[in-house]
């Protein structure tokens, strides 16, 4: 194999797995763009502590399969790296973040404004409820294309389980970093957030269905509900 | 003629936004209530424009649909295998009175209203009993304003049922002597069978002419006075008529 000169950080940079290395104290020294992301849902010691537990018992590398889940995201497994005393490297394996089994024509569905969606989905919600329930969005989000029918049934149903909730939090945002592939082309992703002090979990297998049925990708847990909508503009 | 809605309800008001909030939006809508409560007007109210197809004529709202990709259907519940309908990229409204399965309805409908009776927004009684009254005014040829007795007004069956008492109202506070006349004739003729109902339809007359004038004049003696008669008699044709 001929020897090339190139700068392969680049490559790390845009990888869809994050990639942090750390000093021999826990420091970061670098992480890729993803890690950023994923640093907002887990700690730096968290994932230094990881690194040390899985490191090789000698300098080189070491893979372990782990099934770690850090709020969205979900890995599979972990590689922990180091060739000195002073860094070591740990890169966790992405899970892919959507499997859409329904094709989209995206031509068919109208541009759509997702705040309205959302608003008149509260608007809906107060009329049978009166929980307290605020709101963090952004306004300026561009239209999307999405089923506004089947978005709308998915925000009904989904709003409906926090029903007995005291309060209701949601926010709705631009994911920076993170991308599906629809009709092989890069989108980004819309999340919509959505966290209470309890949760009616009889509806999930059909929030789940309706999620599916737009690829949207869905992650219930106890009090939360958390909404990846591929954010198609053109 | 642009549609009125008349209304102080908040949960109407909510609905209003609701809906407005959605008219650009190609969503599939349903509002359910009892009879005779607005519905149907709110929608004309909110959307003027849209064709409006009776759920009553299967054949010509399945058509409708094939055709046109905006719709109202009105008696929605009178339609048959509502799970075949396709409201795919369409924006359909639909009005029904009640819910007649409601796992298709939730399927079908990404918003589902509840329309709240005239008993659940009582704000809305004088309202509407004022707005009402002008036509009842106008179709009875009054020429007076109707005096509506807030509390005598029927609300059981909504709109419906409180139009009907305040004509019935109108009629009460406009009859002359020949309309009573008429009406007593009718019902006697209608009634009378037995064999001592001189006696038995006496209160007809007496008991309204005595509740009156005791509104009217507010004492017994007053009143025995304005009648003529003995106050002891009086006083015996109160007890006799159970008037309080």
């Amino acid at each position: 194999m001929n020897s090339v000169s190139t700068n392969f950080k680049f490559f790390i940079e845009y990888d869809n797995s994050p990639f942090i290395l750390f000093n021999n104290t826990g420091k970061i020294i670098y992480l890729n763009t993803v890690a950023e992301v994923l640093f907002g849902y887990v700690g730096q010691q968290e994932l230094y502590d990881i690194a040390i537990s899985y490191a090789p018992k000698d300098f080189g590398d070491k893979t372990t399969r782990l099934e770690l889940q850090y709020d969205i995201f979900s890995f599979y497994a972990l590689t922990v790296a180091y060739e000195n005393e002073e860094e070591i490297g740990l890169r966790l394996y992405s899970k892919p973040r959507l499997d859409p089994r329904r094709d989209i024509d995206t031509n068919k569905l109208p541009l759509t404004d997702l705040n309205i969606i959302l608003e008149a989905n509260i608007t809906l919600f107060k009329l049978q409820n009166e929980n307290k329930l605020t709101l963090l969005t952004d306004q300026d989000l561009p239209q999307c294309r999405i089923d506004q029918n089947s978005f709308s049934k998915l925000l009904r149903k989904t709003f409906e389980s926090f029903r007995s909730s005291d309060s209701i939090n949601i926010s709705l945002k631009l994911v920076v970093g993170e991308y599906v592939i629809i009709q092989n082309k890069q989108e980004h992703i819309v999340q919509l957030f959505i966290a209470a002090n309890g949760r009616h979990a009889n509806s999930d297998e059909e929030i789940e269905a309706i999620a599916s049925y737009i690829n949207v990708s869905c992650t219930i847990k106890e009090f939360t509900v958390s909404l990846q909508i591929p954010f198609i503009q053109k | 003629m642009a549609v009125q809605f008349l209304t102080q309800s908040q949960k109407i008001q909510t609905i209003i936004k609701g809906f407005n909030l959605t008219k650009s939006l190609f969503v599939s809508s349903i509002l359910v209530g009892e009879a005779y409560t607005g519905k149907k007007t709110l929608i004309r109210y909110l959307f003027p424009t849209i064709l409006f197809a009776d759920g009553s004529d299967q054949s010509n709202v399945e058509q409708m649909l094939k055709d046109h990709n905006e719709l109202v259907i009105f008696n929605f519940e009178k339609l048959k295998n509502i799970e075949n309908l396709n409201f795919e990229n369409k924006r359909i409204i639909a009005i029904s009175n009640y819910i007649s399965n409601e796992k298709i309805i939730d399927t079908l409908f990404a918003f589902i209203y509840q329309m709240p009776s005239l008993k659940e927004r009582p704000e809305d009684i004088v309202t509407l009993a004022k707005h009402f009254s002008k036509e009842v005014k106008s179709s009875l040829m009054l020429n007076h304003d109707l005096f509506i007795e807030t509390n005598k007004l029927d609300i059981t069956a909504n709109i419906h049922s409180l139009k009907r008492s305040l004509y019935q109202q109108a009629f009460k506070h406009s009859s002359d002597a020949q309309d009573i006349q008429e009406i007593l004739y009718h019902y006697f003729l209608n009634h009378m069978e037995g064999n001592n109902d001189y006696k038995a339809y006496l209160p007809l007359y007496e008991k309204p002419l005595i509740e009156a004038g005791l509104k009217k004049f507010g004492s017994q003696l007053k009143l025995s006075s304005i009648l003529g008669i003995n106050r002891n008699t009086l006083r015996k044709k109160i007890y006799e008529l159970s008037i309080n």
